[in-house]
């Protein structure tokens, strides 16, 4: 059933998702250069999947190629009205995808190569255009359309950015109901409620599903469950929403209702996430947890403020340095399971572009100020001026 | 599929210490805090000297500086013992450290004595007379951390904090005081800049000295040398030498870069390429009246056919590159 609403074929995915774990493990250096050339040689993909930077390359060509089709196919059909371009770009769309589906896919077994990847986008967001057009819609319809259209490029296409916006357009979708039918108040724990059922539908799913070409769809699923979770609970949110959506009016002493019980939220559920994390080994639950839980301290700083917030940053700094020091020293050997050491090399960790990151974010301050982290493929945002004014 | 370690191993790809060691880790037998401890350890650092700058420069005028200064000076003094204690001596090759903060230190002593000098630039209201001259001193000084204890991170830092000396340099506006301003010329020390570097990166390669410096040397390189180009195409008088400059260099630069597989920079070169061939190709028209339909088809002919050409080269760029 799962193999026949997949576009790719199940069978090469797992052939190049081995190749390219054994690769990992040949530059974690934990097996041989005649192992991984016996590997390679074992499992052979003949799926067409660039590197990095030539999909990137790919993906920005193709992103304005395709449409910038629409162009010249609009000069030559002249004024059509509304209801003609909508169906022009239905068809394009549609046209788009079938080549992308049938020619690039199937023939040239193509997978995320960049152009695969521009093509689905460029062509859903032409369906969108001609499903929706310039109307009024009622608000409710827009993230229906974009549920629809992002889950089928997620299931269809195992496209992860599509998965992630699938949440996205169904958080908003549940926000709109809950607004439409005036439950604003509900919303925290409407929240709380369905993006649990989604964690746990998730842990169900992956049993099913065992399969290791979809770990990194099953990582970005739980990861968006508990952040949601944790969101939908803080402080922080539910009193901004609450002003701005129920136009609720704070007195000078006053708070928002069960205003405790979202403090409790913010404080205990990234520590409840690390402990959890910590006592089942799960590195996931760890990093949602060590995020979650800066994502609390500005929260809890910023209604309970201690002044001179600049003495808590330093005092925050040393502690960090002090902690992690304390642990790294601590994790010297195995102790429950945990270690300090590097088992197995981040796919995405390079040493060069991380010394790029570091001096763009280290190095002082940006004369733009804006910390560019994604430098990395290049738009060129430098200009820390180390020894400069500003501070 | 879902224990690929499985696989290998039943078809003989694997060693049995190899399996076992492989499965402890999917079933989490041990699990690594690699990236966490270093992630906290890295924003630990960030706050702790983002705050000691700003609070030295907050208390200008209050009493106590000194005392500051001394204790941030004694901080860098305490972390250069460390870095003394347990460096390695320079080789040209590169150089590893067995204690695991030794590059963290480094990198917080770095930014201590930033935080150093800018407090003593503002506490003797010096900030106009010295900025530039701190600015290449601490260039300098980063530059000689780099090399002695085989930092890119510092490396990168003194290349960052040199291209804003420089353009601090050529800018008559007073950029100390608050006035910051791109000039007509800035473009111009980016260019240079930018060609320093890629001279200095391969230089220092072929003559096998660090040769894994090579990347960060090229790669700030081509961001000034491109940024510098395009922005000159836009905003100075003489656009179409710009233009053809950056058309001649970047189609030079990508086929050097294609041949050699180094796809990061082939990229940087097609887009310059890109943008300054088309901005050639909309002057000309436009200078001989040319048909503006042309433009309809320009771009998806270009984009498209330039992804065929790409991909009908496939094998060159494989994911194994």
């Amino acid at each position: 059933m799962t193999t026949s609403l997949i576009a790719y074929n199940l069978n090469d995915l797992e052939t190049k998702a081995v190749l390219s774990e054994s690769q990992n493990l040949y530059k974690s250096k934990l097996i041989t250069q005649d192992q991984w050339f016996k590997i390679r040689e074992a499992f052979k993909s003949d799926l067409y999947s660039p590197n990095i930077f030539m999909r990137v390359l790919l993906f920005i060509a193709a992103i304005i190629g395709f449409n910038s089709i629409l162009v010249p196919i609009g000069i030559t059909f002249g004024s059509i009205g509304e209801i003609g371009y909508r169906f022009l770009t239905l068809i394009v769309g549609l046209g788009l995808l079938i080549f992308i589906e049938k020619v690039l896919i199937k023939d040239k077994l193509h997978y995320k190569s960049g152009v695969t990847e521009a093509g689905i986008y460029v062509g859903l967001g032409f369906l969108a255009f001609a499903f929706l057009g310039f109307d009024n819609h009622p608000t409710i319809v827009y993230p229906i359309v974009g549920f629809v259209l992002a889950a089928f490029a997620a299931i269809r296409y195992l496209n992860l950015t599509a998965l992630v916006l699938t949440f996205g357009f169904l958080g908003w979708i549940e926000f709109q109901l809950l607004a439409d039918i005036n439950l604003m108040a509900l919303m925290p724990f409407g929240f709380i409620i369905s993006f649990g059922l989604i964690y746990l539908g998730c842990l169900k799913l992956k049993v099913k599903l065992s399969n290791i070409v979809f770990t990194s769809h099953f990582i970005i699923v739980e990861t968006i469950a508990l952040l949601m979770i944790y969101i939908a609970g803080n402080y922080f949110v539910v009193r901004e929403l609450s002003i701005e959506m129920m136009n609720l009016e704070i007195a000078e002493n006053g708070n928002i209702p069960f205003a405790y019980l979202f403090y409790l939220f913010t404080a205990l559920i990234p520590i409840a996430y690390i402990y959890w994390g910590i006592k089942q080994k799960l590195i996931l639950f760890i990093r949602v947890g060590l995020l979650t839980i800066a994502l609390s301290v500005i929260t809890l700083k910023i209604y309970f403020n201690l002044g001179q917030p600049i003495v808590t940053v330093t005092i925050a700094g040393a502690v960090l340095i002090i902690l992690s020091l304390l642990l790294l020293n601590y994790l010297k050997q195995i102790r429950n399971g945990f270690t300090r050491d590097l088992l197995l090399n981040d796919k995405w960790n390079s040493n060069d572009l991380a010394a790029f990151v570091a001096s763009q974010t280290l190095g002082g301050h940006s004369t733009t100020n804006s910390p560019n982290n994604d430098a990395s493929f290049g738009d060129g945002q430098f200009g820390g001026a180390g020894a400069g004014g500003n501070w | 599929m879902n224990n690929f370690n499985k696989t290998l191993f039943e078809r003989n790809l694997l060693t049995n210490t190899q399996y076992e060691f492989l499965e402890s880790i999917r079933t989490r037998k041990i699990v690594s805090l690699y990236y966490e401890l270093r992630l906290l350890l890295y924003l630990g650092i960030m706050l702790f000297t983002g705050g000691v700058g700003y609070f030295a420069y907050q208390n200008i005028g209050d009493m106590g500086h000194m005392l500051s200064m001394i204790a941030i000076g004694i901080f860098i003094a305490i972390g250069f013992i460390f870095i003394q204690k347990h460096a390695q001596p320079y080789s040209n090759k590169k150089v590893r450290v067995t204690q695991i903060y030794f590059d963290y230190i480094l990198v917080l002593v770095s930014l201590l004595i930033i935080t150093l000098f800018t407090y003593i630039q503002v506490y003797y209201n010096l900030v106009e007379q010295l900025l530039n001259f701190t600015s290449f001193l601490t260039a300098a000084l980063f530059l000689f951390m780099a090399y002695r204890y085989d930092n890119r991170a510092l490396l990168s830092m003194a290349i960052t904090v040199l291209a804003a000396a420089f353009g601090i340099a050529i800018t008559p506006i007073n950029w100390a005081s608050g006035d910051w301003m791109v000039t007509s010329n800035l473009y111009n020390s980016s260019i240079v800049l930018g060609i320093v570097l890629l001279v200095s990166g391969q230089l220092l390669h072929h003559n096998n000295i660090k040769q894994h410096f090579r990347f960060t040397f090229l790669n700030f390189g081509l961001i000034l040398f491109y940024i510098g180009c395009i922005s000159a195409i836009f905003d100075s008088e003489l656009e179409i030498i710009y233009a053809l400059i950056t058309v001649a260099s970047s189609l030079t630069l990508s086929y050097y870069t294609w041949k050699n597989k180094e796809f990061l920079f082939f990229l940087y070169s097609n887009i310059a390429a890109y943008i300054s061939f088309t901005y050639l190709l909309f002057t000309l028209l436009d200078k001989i009246h040319g048909d503006e339909i042309f433009f309809a088809y320009y771009i998806p002919i270009s984009c498209i056919g330039y992804i065929v050409f790409l991909v009908n080269k496939k094998s060159h760029f494989s994911h194994d590159n």
